[in-house]
């Protein structure tokens, strides 16, 4: 009897991990989040998340049967863009915003580019990029945005201050009266600066930490959101560089530049755990198809994505900045990942 | 050589046909684009400074423009207001904005004369509510001195009103409108 | 080529937005509403008309080796010609359309047309060849217009159209919802076509 060679091209390591596999996964990290959402906001949060999941799914479907390629919803990584759509809504949009932002998300951003690993954006971002655009009444003014159960808006207590989630509080209130200290009251600057005060201590750190402000549905608790990132971080999902390097940036950045009175007084606690950082280091900048391959690619991907974050946060005309920096930095990596190609063994 | 010549020699026929064309087509216009501009200007400052029919510019010496504004046709005596523009940096566009105050300086009104805000968003500084005939944000102006040209985020009849989403321009049209309105100030008295 | 074919070439089978892919600037740029879509159009036609005929009749006179510098100050006449007559007579259209008058200088669409057909042709098809890019670029830009307008203000020429609930798509009215209409639009076209074939 012949023996019989089988020949085939490398890579020769066979592994069990498949798409499906890795979105189930990366949807069971984002349950503690939800759940979260729907305990802090109620039965409206999870409206929101369920209609953003089922509009991703039937478009894809339907995107798909109309391309005339394989249907592949099976594979859930329509339900992560909608579920992270969602998660960038405020609690009080109406459900329409969730279904037309996840149409946007999975028609325009994915399966126009030629739908999985195709797409240069991470679709949820583009398409929160698209409601903020369309809707901003609705999508920045946190000052309507409702308060999470237990805990208020800003977290704080304010005197004769408007209610806002932390970010917007600070870039539209706190930092203004400051700039202008000669114009405005004593009695302002000294509320402005008992806030400042209060966002620095320790029980302040804590209602970031657990969830005790407002923000869109899926930012509010920095803790439900870490304990995602670490399921995906031991089993490999997502690289570590990617957060650490972000999430580093800011910390140092916030650190020497996010004071209101001088260098080296920023409130690097405040910066890490407010707004939707830790949702974007964790879930949006890790997402394989937009951010780049090699590992000295990744750290320049996290490192730009937290320079353009800060400088949203402390220049910019948005009290957030990680959607658009993460976008700007999606838009960077095919460039970052020619020019940090590894150099062929032997090669010139 | 004589190609040269005679390539330069036709370009410059062309061109000089296009030119007293134009200059033809300018002529008739002229009066007319003269008329729309001051019917324009004119309508800005009625609204600003509704009670004056007669203007006269006037500049002080460094440079700062601003109008004298009488009631009456003749222009004498004491004048009933003063018209300035004043400029200030939105969002997108350097808002111009045409300003009117009494001699006791009190806002007798404003009217946006150029801007280039977000549609939607900045550009409501110049949003006519249903049943209104005149914008609402810039009618907040009207009455109101120095001291009150403070935007603020909730409704408040004695200062003004920010647009929401657009804190922004709002602030740019008050922030000029004072300074405007200083510098008048300055200059009156 | 008949003389119906040319004038209705410009309307579908080579409209020059969609097919032609020429005058983008200034149809992403102010086709915020019908109204100045339409304004937009008919400037660029009227442009259009006069560089053509202007230009379809002087084609034996110019040298070939300054024919590009004599068509551009013909256009850039023209241009200016219309920039006056709407500031003097229709100044809230001038107002809306602001600089992209002026532009229309460089719209490659008015250049292409003296270049590859007026420069060739007699004065009567080079009208009819004006008169049908002229119109299809027209349309083309009150389509753009119509949408944007319609879901980005939920008006039509002003007109309040959409219910007092329906809460407006500002991002079209925007200038990346004019790309995206835009793209959407020529993938219509390009849909239709091979519905018939291709071709």
């Amino acid at each position: 009897m012949a023996m019989t060679l089988k020949v085939s091209s490398s890579p020769h390591i066979f592994t069990n991990e498949s798409i499906p596999r890795i979105m189930l996964t990366v949807v069971i990290s984002l349950v503690p989040a939800a759940v979260g959402a729907v305990y802090f906001f109620g039965a409206h949060a999870l409206v929101l998340i369920v209609l953003a999941v089922a509009s991703a799914v039937g478009t894809e479907a339907l995107c798909q049967k109309l391309r005339g390629v394989p249907v592949t919803v099976n594979n859930c990584s329509a339900v992560v863009t909608g579920i992270l759509l969602a998660f960038n809504l405020p609690a009080n949009a109406p459900w329409w915003m969730a279904v037309l932002g996840s149409a946007f998300a999975i028609a325009i951003v994915k399966e126009l580019f030629g739908g999985i690993g195709y797409n240069i954006w991470n679709p949820a971002l583009a398409a929160r990029a698209f409601l903020l655009a369309s809707w901003p009444t609705t999508m920045i003014s946190s000052t309507e945005f409702p308060a999470p159960r237990g805990g208020s808006l800003s977290g704080v207590e304010l005197d004769g201050i408007t209610q806002a989630t932390p970010l917007q509080l600070i870039k539209n209130t706190i930092i203004p009266i400051f700039e202008k200290a000669e114009s405005v009251s004593a009695a302002q600057v000294e509320s402005a600066r008992r806030v400042l005060e209060q966002m620095a201590n320790a029980d302040y750190y804590g209602a970031l930490f657990w969830g005790r402000v407002g923000g869109v549905i899926g930012e509010t608790s920095a803790a439900l959101l870490i304990l995602g990132g670490i399921l995906l971080l031991t089993r490999s999902y997502i690289d570590w560089r990617v957060p650490v390097g972000y999430i580093g940036t800011v910390a140092v950045l916030a650190w020497v530049f996010g004071g209101p009175e001088g260098y080296f007084t920023g409130n690097v606690g405040f910066h890490v755990l407010s707004g939707g950082l830790l949702l974007g280091a964790f879930f949006m900048a890790t997402d394989m198809v937009t951010s780049p391959i090699t590992r000295k690619g990744k750290w320049i991907f996290a490192v730009g994505c937290g320079i353009f974050t800060m400088l949203i946060r402390l220049k910019g005309g948005y009290p957030e900045g990680v959607s658009y920096a993460i976008l700007l930095m999606n838009t960077a990596t095919p460039l970052i990942d020619l020019y940090t190609k590894p150099k062929i063994y032997g090669g010139s | 050589m004589s190609e040269i010549l005679k390539l330069t020699g036709m370009l410059t026929l062309i061109t000089g046909i296009a030119a007293t064309a134009l200059s033809n087509v300018y002529m008739l216009t002229r009066d007319r684009i003269a008329q729309v501009e001051s019917a324009r200007e004119a309508a800005a400052r009625r609204t600003a400074l509704p009670e004056a029919v007669v203007f006269k510019a006037d500049t002080t010496d460094d440079g700062f423009v601003f109008y004298h504004g009488w009631a009456d046709s003749s222009a004498s005596g004491e004048p009933v207001g003063y018209i300035a523009l004043a400029l200030g940096k939105g969002y997108s566009s350097r808002i111009r904005t045409v300003v009117g105050v009494d001699s006791e300086m009190n806002i007798t009104g404003i009217k946006i004369a150029f801007q280039l805000e977000t549609p939607g968003l900045g550009t409501r500084i110049e949003e006519v509510r249903k049943g209104d005939d005149a914008p609402w944000f810039q009618e907040q102006f009207r009455g109101k001195t120095l001291e009150y040209l403070e935007v603020v985020r909730t409704p408040d009849p004695e200062r003004i009103e920010a647009i929401t989403g657009a804190t922004i321009s709002s602030e740019a049209v008050t922030n000029s409108v004072r300074e405007a309105v200083e510098k008048l100030q300055k200059v009156i008295q | 080529m008949s003389a119906w074919k040319i004038f209705i070439r410009g309307l579908w089978e080579d409209v020059p937005l969609f097919r032609l892919v020429l005058g983008l600037c200034p149809a992403l740029a102010v086709t915020t509403s019908l109204r100045n879509g339409l304004g937009m159009g008919l400037a660029t036609m009227s442009v259009l008309l006069g560089s053509n005929f202007v230009v379809s009749l002087v084609r034996k006179a110019i040298p070939a080796k300054i024919r590009i510098p004599s068509f551009i100050v013909v256009i850039a006449s023209f241009v200016t010609i219309v920039d006056l007559v709407m500031h003097g007579f229709t100044p809230d259209l001038h107002k809306a359309l602001g600089i992209f008058i002026p532009l229309i200088v460089v719209n490659c669409l008015i250049l292409g047309r003296a270049e590859a057909f007026a420069s060739k042709n007699s004065l009567g098809r080079s009208l009819l060849d004006a008169a049908g890019m002229g119109l299809g670029f027209t349309l083309a830009l009150c389509i753009l217009g119509s949408v944007r307008e319609i879901l980005g203000s939920g008006t039509i020429c002003g007109f309040v159209l959409t219910p007092e609930s329906y809460r407006p798509v500002l991002l079209l009215i925007l200038p990346p919802g004019g790309f995206i209409v835009y793209g959407l639009l020529i993938a219509w076209f390009n849909l239709l076509d091979s519905g018939r074939g291709g071709r």
